[in-house]
């Protein structure tokens, strides 16, 4: 696939003079430290194309997971994903088709909604549309539209028709006084012919948000309000809530090359006559950036976050580059996540720990390549521990035309 | 911190606490300032419930189940 779309970019290039940006990506990510079972292998490659008022985009994706012999029983599609993307754009009016495909490999079972048991899912094609506009007076308007047609068979090899419909629209407005006000909604209908299920899910936004500018040097905030109406069901046949969700996101550099950044986050819902907490989140993370001994810049990232819903999660995580000699960095990197645990036998929650380090090299002609090795610690049945390893080679040039 | 401000603080505390404790008719929210489009949540769901569109994860709450594999995988911690 990735010899096509660079034959593809390269005769399209010397024939029009287009700009074009190519990638592809490799990584190998395994349970052990010799390579054996419960390794994930993931490949990508794209090329963007722009002219003037186009722009053609082209990926391919593919995931291969071997589950034998894993440290963690997982599930975990073996998929091949290709997405077209066009973008035409004229003065204010923009123009976006896109296309996706999506093949399942080795029988990738899926659950029917209801009580109506597994099918295999095989396929899924994605075709949609969004149509955006700029008004004079800072308004934006746009609408979308999308279907899903997905290849899932029931146990007799019958094809199921699951097919989803997808459409809505949105204008904001980017108010003089700095406050923009925004309204959006959409229909979302999923239709399963062969097992008679039919549910449309409808919602609207109205959203609300301010960065206020008189503030101290140095300081950044910015404040979200927004109000959903919600109609259809979830799982459960129950109606789904109305949501009012209040957000405030703020930045403080402390140093020249050091910021820290927060955010609070609390959801209501208003079912019927109550009014409930839903959802509640607050992050903070400081990043230390400096320029290093090597070619590429260093950072050290620290990040901490919880939220309180139905469901509690606690994440905290250390991520640091430090560029030691030309192309040369040294990466470390630890994480501490608790939270709902869908592994059996863990009792619904389950803390897990990682911490590692690696090497990475990137050259100046976009090519770069890396490997981690890391200390994994599970709460399963019985704490269990085990090493694993990631890597993988990349190649990003920069674009040229 | 001024009167207003302060004031603002405590009328939202109050209503806080007069809410009533979340359930699971919530679902799953995807938090899109976090959320980088890797798809990871995507590859792991059974039901088809969630998939990445314009960049950010979106879930269909009429297929979600709440199995949390989702909440599990993300790299980000965008779900929750």
């Amino acid at each position: 696939m990735k010899i096509i779309m660079l034959l593809l970019s390269g005769v399209f290039a010397c024939c029009l003079a287009l700009g074009v940006e190519e990638y592809a990506r490799f990584t190998v990510t395994d349970d052990s430290v010799s390579f054996g079972g419960g390794a994930y292998l993931d490949a990508s490659a794209g090329v963007r194309l722009f002219q003037g008022p186009w722009h053609f985009r082209l990926e391919q994706t593919y995931r291969k997971a071997s589950q034998d012999n894993a440290a963690l029983p997982r599930f975990s599609r073996n998929r091949s994903e290709t997405t077209l993307g066009i973008r035409y754009q004229s003065g204010d009016f923009t123009v976006q088709p896109n296309f996706r495909f999506t093949t399942d490999f080795d029988s990738v079972m899926v659950v029917l909604p209801g009580s109506e048991g597994q099918a295999v899912m095989e396929s899924s094609l994605r075709p949609g549309l969004r149509v955006g506009w700029g008004l004079p007076g800072k308004v934006e308007l746009s609408a979308f539209g999308r279907y899903w047609s997905r290849g899932v068979l029931n146990m007799d090899d019958e094809d199921l028709s699951w097919a989803e419909t997808r459409a809505g629209g949105g204008a904001v407005w980017y108010t003089p006084a700095g406050i923009d006000l925004g309204v959006s909604g959409f229909s979302h209908n999923t239709g399963i012919d062969g097992i008679g299920f039919d549910q449309t899910y409808r919602r609207v936004d109205l959203t609300a948000s301010v960065a206020p500018r008189r503030l101290p040097t140095r300081t950044q905030v910015m404040a979200d309000l927004s109000w959903s109406l919600q109609n259809g069901d979830d799982h459960n046949g129950s109606p789904l809530p109305d949501r009012a969700t209040a957000r405030l996101r703020a930045v403080q550099t402390l140093a020249r090359n050091l910021t820290f950044n927060f955010t609070v986050c609390q959801t209501l819902d208003f079912d019927g006559d109550e009014t409930r907490l839903a959802a509640f989140q607050a992050g903070g993370r400081l990043r230390l950036a400096f320029p290093g001994w090597g070619d590429h810049p260093s950072s050290v990232s620290l990040y901490g976050q919880g939220t309180e819903s139905f469901i509690t999660t606690r994440f905290g995580e250390v991520e640091s580059r430090v560029g030691v000699f030309r192309g040369l960095s040294v990466l470390v990197s630890g994480r501490v996540w608790e939270g709902p645990s869908s592994i059996p036998g863990t009792g619904g929650t389950r803390r897990r720990e990682t911490i590692g380090g690696g090497l990475e090299y990137r050259m100046k002609n976009g090519f770069s390549a890396w490997v981690l090795i890391r200390r994994h610690a599970s709460e399963l049945e019985l704490t269990e521990t085990w090493n694993a390893v990631q890597g993988g080679v990349a190649f990003h040039p920069a674009a040229h035309l | 911190m001024t009167r207003f401000t302060e004031a603002l603080l405590l009328v939202a505390l109050l209503l806080l606490a007069a809410c009533s404790p979340p359930t699971e008719n919530t679902g799953l929210l995807v938090d899109s300032d976090q959320c980088i489009g890797c798809g990871e949540c995507e590859k792991v769901c059974p039901y088809n419930a969630i998939e990445v569109v314009d960049g950010d994860a979106v879930i269909n709450p009429s297929l979600c189940r709440l199995c949390y594999r989702c909440v599990e995988i993300c790299p980000k911690g965008a779900i929750y």
